[in-house]
């Protein structure tokens, strides 16, 4: 402390005994544009790798020369801390990617990788009432409500979503996954060895053969839903041999034995569940219960009254019990229990 | 008609009177009038209401001569939110499926970091790029000067303006909230 300095008058410890210090309620807005802008550029100068020991003790002296210096800095580090969360360096890269893109580098590093999501619908194709055991004997499964990442022999990595079954079958010549039941969400590296085995996706109906891309399929009881975001894929038919059709970046399709039925843009927040997620934005309340029914055991019903009300938000898979509440809140809507695995969504009154 | 909105905190019962008159009268254009931009009726009934939250809690008291004009200007505020949180959503979800490291977050995790980028991108805004970079080059890598001059091709005096006009607009944008 400098005593010899006059603004001293106005130091921390003078400041904070009441009745003397009238700025004992000065807000941060009351300070002048001019002292925040000396303290902005205070931040820069102790940022800069170079600083001494002569540019911290003149910082140490405006700190101290009035208490709007001080409150000022205060200020400045109250808006650091909302930086804090983001400097792990996962956090930085997805702030730096998210807040200022470079398109041509993004489309650069997702050509390297393949993104999967297969879907086999609650009643798989293998899992069907012939041959329940297939879904046991599976190499790798997941129950109701959980989520498993699995690492390839290849450096690929699977997600399997709840309720999940697949059969890993690598061999010399290509690299086969079958989806018993459920959902995955794949992403392959290039194939290591010598020559690049191509990556095959098998589905009750189908065979995926990605074209180095990015996509997603979601498989219903008699049709799949397919997703491409960046690159193309392209889809043969068990029953018809000669059938290829290439489905582009941004576009979903629904397809069943006979070919395409309906081609709409593809929605990228499909992919949520492998973050432990359900993102709806304005998703019809039917459709939103049929989704969040694959996390919870039991059978969870809606009542046709309501089943057409808007669902909006971001909503953390780790208890579906909790969304069911914060329906109850945000909706003109009751849940009925009849028991914990019978539940029914019904209108409030 | 004219309406009279007085501050938020002060407990003058004119404001949610005046409040309560003009939702009366423009609520139902309002909606209509998100309804054509954003084609959902339910997403418009949010917006609209989240349109007089806003109202309901400001602080200044303002004379509104042209109710819907000024009703169209705070909408357009709401929208502009609507759709900047829709495409910051859709590419963190995009780097959340092309970084594998990601999948060790928790769901709970995941969505703080999705409020923290909302947050940063809201006191961020309108930046330019590069200076938006510069920035997060210094707060989140804690980069030199001299380092951030490298990576961007700039002069260490152009990245010093930019970190000072990043963190001021910081400054003010939180004294302000």
């Amino acid at each position: 402390m400098h005593l010899d300095n006059e603004a001293d008058h106005h130091s921390e410890n003078k400041a904070e005994a009441p009745g003397i210090q009238p700025a004992v309620t000065r807000n941060v807005a009351d300070i002048s544009p001019q002292i925040a802008q000396c303290a902005v550029e205070w931040l820069v100068e102790l940022q800069a790798a170079d600083h001494d020991e002569a540019t911290y003790e003149a910082f140490q002296r405006w700190l101290a020369a009035h208490p709007d210096h001080k409150l000022a800095w205060q200020h400045i580090e109250t808006v650091n801390t909302r930086f804090n969360g983001l400097t792990s360096p996962l956090g930085s890269a997805v702030a730096k990617a998210v807040l200022t893109p470079r398109r041509s580098l993004k489309r650069r590093q997702i050509i390297k990788t393949l993104v999967v999501i297969l879907f086999a619908g609650s009643t798989g194709w293998w899992a069907n009432e012939k041959i329940p055991w297939r879904a046991w004997t599976a190499d790798e499964r997941t129950h109701i409500g959980q989520r498993r990442n699995i690492t390839l022999a290849d450096g690929s990595r699977v997600v399997l979503n709840t309720d999940t079954a697949i059969n890993i079958r690598f061999t010399a010549n290509e690299r086969r996954l079958q989806l018993v039941r459920g959902e995955i969400l794949v992403t392959t590296n290039q194939d290591s060895t010598s020559i690049t085995r191509p990556f095959i996706v098998e589905t009750a109906q189908s065979e995926l053969r990605p074209l180095g891309t990015r996509f997603t399929i979601h498989q219903q009881t008699t049709s799949n839903r397919l997703s491409v975001f960046e690159g193309a894929v392209e889809i043969r038919l068990r029953q018809d041999i000669n059938y290829r059709h290439v489905v582009q970046a941004g576009e979903q399709v629904d397809f069943s034995n006979q070919g395409i039925h309906e081609i709409r843009p593809a929605d990228d927040t499909s992919t949520a569940w492998s973050h432990g997620m359900i993102i709806a934005s304005s998703m019809r309340l039917a459709d939103f219960l049929a989704e969040l029914d694959r996390y919870r055991p039991g059978k969870l019903n809606c009542d046709p009254a309501v089943a057409d009300l808007r669902v909006s938000g971001t909503y953390p898979l780790t208890d579906p019990e909790d969304i069911l509440d914060a329906l109850q809140t945000t909706l003109p809507v009751k849940i009925q229990y009849f028991t914990r695995y019978w539940v029914t969504v019904r209108p409030a009154s | 008609m004219k309406y009279l909105l007085e501050p938020a905190l002060s407990v003058n019962p004119i404001h949610s009177d005046s409040i309560t008159e003009l939702y009366q009268d423009h609520h139902g254009w309002l909606h209509g009038w998100l309804r054509k931009k954003l084609g959902c009726s339910h997403q418009a009934a949010d917006l609209a209401h989240d349109t007089f939250m806003r109202l309901l809690t400001r602080e200044e008291p303002i004379l509104i001569q042209e109710p819907r004009a000024f009703l169209t200007t705070v909408a357009q505020r709401v929208l502009a939110n609507h759709w900047r949180r829709k495409q910051i959503e859709q590419a963190y979800f995009e780097m959340l499926v092309q970084h594998p490291e990601a999948s060790v977050l928790s769901a709970e995790e995941c969505a703080i970091l999705l409020e923290t980028l909302l947050e940063i991108d809201h006191l961020l805004n309108r930046l330019p790029l590069p200076v938006k970079r510069a920035f997060l080059y210094a707060q989140l890598d804690g980069m030199s000067h001299a380092e951030i001059a490298a990576e961007l091709n700039i002069s260490i005096t152009t990245v010093k303006r930019y970190l000072i006009k990043a963190g001021a607009q910081c400054y003010f944008a939180l004294v302000i909230d």
